[in-house]
């Protein structure tokens, strides 16, 4: 595709609007509205990215969880100006480009980990964060993941990460 | 290719093909028991409940009732599919428009009960999807006996396949259009006896799985219709409590704050389900953010009501108060909350 002369008179290059930089699953974005509004309603209202729930707004019911450099925080009370330059993960990150699930995905699926499904998002990231950090994690380390799920989905979710685990340790890196 | 037949007192049988090839066969209510061009307009939306078999042999089964966790789109469609005797892995579950309409003084279903209350989506719907997934498999067999010049009754159907008693086979998929071309039963067809069931009864994985596990899944708080504004309610804390004056000025001038509405005290003329809950102010903006900064930022000194007093912590000594002029109920009612958080305790603990 031929370039736009630089000196076009019809045209007046927008002017590069300064924001805050950040990395979404995979994907570059920059955030131009208001620096103190909290990482889920960038990802929900400007993205669209609902996979990232809207709980207690209160960083207690995980519902909103998502990864930041790897590393498990919640989009609820993390403002978009400490975020300049980081790695977010989200659910809808997960699975790999050509829509292959993750193995935790996959396990929640097998063993019909959902119910209403509303905090499983937040639920699968705060697994993520648990076998990066414990790959073969007991069951009070997954009682550790203080996620929030209302329908009591809390047995078949200890189910599938333990599903997910074994499958992950036989896998090659 | 249409037509319509009393296959209940209450229903209508519709059958119909569509340009590409494909089986519809779904119910309707005698009120929109149209004509058929009226029908052909929107087809899969104004039938229901609804299954259509694609020439792939792909069946698509329309969801009827709201998924709230309990897994309805699941069931229902497994109603049909087990009638119809399809092949589950190729079974897509789509949800149906909300049929409602302004009726003779409320709304009124078009489309049939869609609700999400009180066990009733199976037991309202179970006939209904019986009916329709028989009559969609009677269809094929009839095209399958026309096909190979059989006796209809010579024919079994398993996993979206129609088998003659020589071994020979026909998939659903390669009988849609001429199966949609036959007249429907004048009677509604027979449904299978519970101990056939195959589907009926067994596990099976939600249908919403992966679009759930990969954040796909659109809760009611995810949908959008573009260009929607977001509102968001500070109201009244206390029962029957009015709204005194109110200073926005701060929050109107909140960039992306579009409106900011006041909400009367609820009227005790209004019925229940329409009325208000309590005064309050709506902020409407643009985003989620700001419409709840811009609600931190309303001011409105509410006028004190008798229920002001009442607190979570009032409440207790009140009926420790009573319970020395009345002490025998209020004993029982001890009794029955200690029982209660104890029988909660126990729950958490069973699944933790």
């Amino acid at each position: 595709m031929p370039r736009l002369p630089q000196t076009d008179p019809g045209i007046t290059p927008e002017p590069i609007r300064p924001g805050i930089d950040v990395v979404i699953n995979r994907e570059n974005f920059r955030h131009t509205g208001d620096p103190s509004m909290p990482l889920l309603w960038y990802l929900r209202d400007v993205l669209r990215l609902t996979g990232c729930k809207y709980g207690c707004d209160d960083a207690t019911c995980g519902a909103c969880s998502v990864l930041v450099d790897g590393k498990l925080a919640r989009a609820c009370e993390l403002p978009m100006q400490k975020l300049q330059g980081h790695r977010i993960t989200t659910v809808e990150g997960l699975a790999q480009a050509d829509g292959s699930l993750h193995p935790l995905q996959q396990a929640w699926i097998d063993e019909d980990a959902i119910l209403c499904g509303y905090c499983q998002p937040g639920m699968l990231i705060a697994a993520v964060d648990l076998l990066a950090r414990k790959p073969d994690p007991s069951d009070d380390d997954i009682d550790g993941i203080k996620n929030l799920c209302r329908c009591g989905s809390y047995p078949r979710v200890r189910a599938a990460i333990q599903r997910a685990a074994a499958k992950m340790k036989g896998a090659p890196k | 290719m249409s037509g319509a037949h009393d296959a209940s007192r209450r229903r209508f049988l519709k059958v119909l093909g569509s340009a590409t090839g494909a089986l519809i066969v779904g119910m309707q209510l005698p009120a929109r028991a149209d004509t058929a061009d009226e029908l052909l307009g929107d087809v899969v939306l104004r039938l229901n409940p609804c299954v259509r078999i694609e020439p792939d042999g792909t069946v698509v089964i329309g969801a009827r009732d709201p998924e709230v966790g309990q897994g309805i789109r699941t069931a229902q469609a497994r109603i049909i599919a087990e009638e119809l005797d399809a092949d589950w892995p190729r079974v897509i579950v789509l949800p149906m428009d909300l049929g409602a309409e302004d009726g003779d003084g409320g709304p009124s279903w078009t489309l049939g009960h869609q609700e999400a209350r009180g066990s009733t989506g199976v037991p309202a719907a179970w006939s209904d999807l019986r009916t329709v997934g028989a009559s969609a498999r009677e269809l094929l067999v009839r095209a399958a006996a026309q096909r190979w010049g059989a006796d209809a009754s010579t024919l079994r159907t398993q996993l979206g396949k129609v088998i003659a008693r020589d071994g020979r086979t026909l998939d659903y998929g390669e009988l849609a259009a001429e199966a949609s071309a036959l007249p429907p039963p004048n009677v509604a067809p027979a449904v299978k006896s519970p101990d056939a069931f195959r589907l009926i009864g067994q596990d099976a994985g939600d249908v919403d799985a992966r679009d759930i596990v990969t954040g796909r899944q659109l809760h009611a708080i995810d949908q959008w219709r573009g260009g929607a504004l977001i509102a968001v309610i500070a109201r009244c804390p206390y029962p029957g409590g009015t709204l005194g004056n109110l200073h926005a000025s701060a929050a109107r001038a909140l960039k992306g704050v579009e409106q900011i509405l006041t909400i009367p005290k609820p009227d005790p003329s209004i019925p229940l389900g329409t009325r208000p809950l309590a005064a309050g102010v709506a902020v409407l903006a643009n985003d989620t953010w700001t419409a709840l900064r811009a609600r931190e930022l309303c001011r409105s000194n509410g006028h004190p009501v008798p229920w002001c007093k009442v607190t979570t912590r009032s409440l207790p000594r009140s009926m420790h108060a009573s319970s020395r002029r009345r002490p025998w109920p209020c004993a029982m009612m001890a009794i029955t909350i200690m029982r209660a958080n104890w029988r909660i305790a126990r729950c958490r603990r069973a699944i933790r």
